[in-house]
């Protein structure tokens, strides 16, 4: 039942959760170790976009991901597989990385938590271009319409590892996969389940592109968070998939853990449907409340992954609420934004950049800015600019969204 | 009416239907703030939208963001930049 | 509704204009949203009631779910037409209003609520799993109350898709809107007291395996109980054929609306309790594409 809450659950949420497995497709590569090399050098993946026609854009450029030729085996019937599209291969290929890293085994009622933004957008489009100039055209519409939906990439995962669960899609703009996974996080510490699958997804498309280069949001050169002449944010594409459970469970079956999460807040900004407030109150509540959650201080964060869009606005507010929660441990705090290697990832950014964490936490070395010319005098924290080894124990990663999302994770070392 | 006057109605009915104003056209006056405080409440969305708007129905293309907040201070100063063109 | 390159217009089931303009409707965030905005707002703030002012005073905290399907996809068609046209001229101020937590996000910017807020997208299960999840937030003590609203608005778009599917469907736009809170204090129309398992549709599950699953997962037919279900689903016929007792089917009437539908059928089940027509409804949702899941909810009085 998902409701009332499991005999066992408990309302004050004292289970710990932890991380068995993750998988990440980013433009740095597919896989762990590819990503952790890329994030660790500060290798920016932005090249000229391929996907669709920008000729007529301001900007030209994206973080976009070479798919393999084959996917990895799964259980999905042929005639799907050819179904899928850019998001749903992403998500696949991220979801099998974690599945066979956590070495789960088929089960019922094994909830699966993703946050995206705009799902198989591609199709949609598709859709409508065929839609308006074949207005009888039904050719290969069907297909379109079912995997075009958010929900049919979560019902591939039960069908690739042949198990079942309630599918949940949490779409917060560029907070969403954060949010998922602060949801799975919640939903384990209550007991309400004891393993769940989480992560984010998105795949570039035209409507997303030319949506942001009609703010002016988009950097005609690589993005550079948190630099005085910032211009704008780089898209990027992706996925990255955790598997979670409680550390009873992960005990009981002496599973390999990865990490530890201990801390969400949630909260929304209500300035303005695209810019956060000044202030920068909601996210100070964020990153508060998060600390509150792992019964931690400020100080006891050795690492803070910003969301850091490189957009005048964010950084400039993202400064503000870092100084203001870090007060003068600021100074010696570490921050840096992976979106200047892998770009905005939108609905998968806050899963990619909780899996950056992770392997920060876990190799002991912290993710680079290398595109920094010039930091933005507000910041009062220091931005890492070059790579460097060290002995981390906490990571908070922020992520904030169109219509004030603003979630914030914190994850622990292991053990 | 003369053609400046034409000219303003039409800029007023541009804005009225390109940022959605809940009000019509006649109630915006010529020398009306558009921005800022106690003007028209519009924003820096409305801004970009409008420059979209004067590139597509009238070929005025303004590119520059300080450019742009000169011209669009009220529907006076919208009518002098097309006019000027 | 006229379908581009068709004589013969479709057939939707709009929301009628109102009769008096909403006061709502001046709000400065609510100039640009779309029409499924509008309708969220509408239907929460219905819902929320006096309860409204408690909020705006910062007495209450409140979480915020909002579930959709096709969601804000009448500005998205239209921004991404221009995009075909000239991606220079694309309107900016259109863009921002596509993403799916557009209508939450007006919704706490009128209530100045900034607690916790997710947007769920998926079939017309998705709206009891928002309400599963607000009993979370509630259960664990996150919330003082939390509003859970089903919104979807008409585009020939997704008319156009659904006569795909199932040639006769009509589409449905609007909003239906719950406020739970943890006890049942005084005000309240009706106790939920449970939701099934989601039972998503997968290679290994039929949706009349599903169905029945689902139904088993709730009582047996019992006098002056009410069923809220869906219509002419062959699936959800079989898995309720033993339901004998009183039916409430709307979706000839309403139209078919996705999450805004299912949120009806809870509106409707509320409200036939309070105005003790039945003492406990059963709420049946066999989605369109993703999941079968069920509620139930019972009189107060009984429920204790």
């Amino acid at each position: 039942m998902l409701f009332p809450a499991p005999k066992n659950s408990d309302p004050t949420g004292a289970n710990r959760v932890v991380v068995t497995g993750a998988g990440i497709v980013t433009a740095l590569g597919i896989g762990w170790q590819k990503n952790a090399e890329g994030f660790r050098a500060g290798r920016n993946a932005f090249r000229p976009v391929t996907l669709f026609d920008v000729s007529r854009q301001r900007s030209k450029i994206a973080a976009e991901v070479d798919l393999p030729a084959e996917l990895p085996t799964t259980k999905l019937s042929p005639n799907s597989i050819c179904r899928l599209n850019r998001a749903s291969k992403m998500l696949l290929i991220a979801a099998h990385e974690a599945w066979t890293q956590a070495g789960w085994n088929a089960v019922e009622n094994l909830p699966v938590v993703i946050g995206t933004t705009s799902g198989e957008m591609a199709f949609g489009e598709n859709y409508l271009q065929q839609a308006v100039r074949f207005p009888y055209s039904k050719k290969a519409q069907p297909t379109r319409v079912v995997h075009y939906q958010a929900q049919q990439q979560g019902l591939d995962l039960c069908n690739a590892f042949d198990f079942s669960g309630p599918v949940t899609i949490v779409s917060n703009a560029c907070a969403s996969g954060a949010n998922a996974i602060g949801h799975a996080f919640e939903t384990l510490r209550g007991g309400h389940a004891e393993k769940i699958l989480t992560g984010g997804y998105d795949s570039l498309c035209q409507l997303t592109f030319a949506g942001f280069d009609s703010l002016q949001a988009l950097s005609p050169t690589p993005c550079r968070p948190f630099d005085a002449q910032r211009d704008g944010l780089t898209l990027g594409e992706g996925a990255a998939i955790l598997t979670l459970e409680t550390l009873e469970h992960a005990r009981k079956r002496n599973a390999e853990v990865l990490g530890e999460i201990t801390g969400y807040g949630a909260t929304t900004d209500t300035h303005h449907l695209t810019q956060p407030h000044p202030e920068g109150k909601a996210a100070f509540t964020a990153m508060t409340s998060a600390c509150a959650c792992a019964k931690i201080s400020p100080e006891q964060i050795h690492y803070v992954n910003a969301h850091g869009t490189a957009t005048p606005h964010n950084d400039a507010t993202e400064s503000v609420a870092i100084n203001r929660w870090a007060t003068d441990y600021a100074k010696n705090l570490p921050v840096s934004s992976t979106k200047s290697c892998s770009g905005h990832l939108l609905g998968a950014a806050g899963a990619v950049e909780a899996v950056a964490c992770l392997m920060a936490l876990r190799g002991q070395w912290l993710p680079p800015q290398t595109s920094l010319h010039k930091i933005d005098p507000a910041c009062n924290f220091e931005i890492v600019r070059q790579p460097v080894d060290k002995k981390i124990g906490t990571a908070l990663s922020n992520s904030f969204g169109f219509g004030g999302a603003n979630a914030s994770l914190i994850f622990r070392r292991w053990p | 009416m003369n053609d400046s006057t034409e000219l303003k109605e039409q800029i007023k009915q541009m804005l009225v239907e390109n940022l959605m104003l809940k009000i019509n056209a006649g109630e915006i006056a010529d020398d009306q703030a558009l921005f800022g405080p106690g003007s028209l409440g519009l924003d820096s969305v409305d801004a970009l939208q409008l420059v979209v708007a004067l590139d597509k129905n009238y070929g005025l293309k303004i590119s520059d963001t300080e450019v742009a907040r000169k011209t669009m201070q009220t529907v006076n100063s919208i009518a002098a930049a097309i006019e000027s063109r | 509704m006229v379908r581009p390159g068709w004589k013969k217009p479709l057939h939707v089931r709009p929301v009628p204009e109102p009769v008096s303009r909403p006061v709502f409707f001046d709000h400065p965030r609510l100039r640009r949203a779309n029409l499924i905005a509008q309708f969220t707002v509408a239907a929460a703030l219905e819902a929320l009631g006096k309860n409204v002012s408690l909020v705006q005073g910062g007495r209450i905290r409140l979480g915020i779910i909002v579930g959709v399907m096709a969601g804000g996809v009448n500005y998205s068609r239209r921004f991404y037409e221009e995009v075909l046209q000239n991606p220079r001229t694309a309107s900016p101020i259109i863009f921002p209003e596509t993403v799916f937590n557009a209508p939450a996000s007006h919704l706490a910017a009128f209530l100045g609520s900034e607690m916790i807020s997710y947007t769920l997208v998926g079939d017309d299960g998705t709206f009891l799993q928002g309400v599963a999840i607000a009993a979370q937030w509630l259960t664990d003590g996150k919330v003082d109350a939390c509003l859970v609203i089903g919104a979807e608005e008409t585009d020939w778009i997704v008319a156009d898709a659904m006569k795909l599917f199932r040639r006769k469907t009509i589409h449905g736009a609007g909003a239906g809107a719950i406020l739970l809170k943890k006890d049942s204090g005084s005000g309240a129309i009706a106790e939920l007291t449970v939701i099934t398992d989601s039972f998503p549709f997968t290679q290994s599950q039929s949706r009349f395996e599903t169905a029945r699953r689902m139904r088993a997962h709730l009582p047996s037919c019992a006098p002056n109980e009410l069923l809220c279900c869906g219509e002419q689903d062959a699936a959800e016929n079989a898995a309720w054929k033993d339901w004998a007792g009183a039916r409430l089917a709307p979706k000839a009437i309403l139209g078919e609306a996705f999450v805004a539908f299912a949120a009806w059928q809870c509106v409707a089940a509320c409200e036939s309790i309070r105005q003790s027509e039945f003492t406990a409804a059963n709420i049946s949702v066999v989605g369109v594409n993703q999941q079968a899941v069920g509620a139930r909810f019972l009189a107060c009085a009984d429920a204790s």
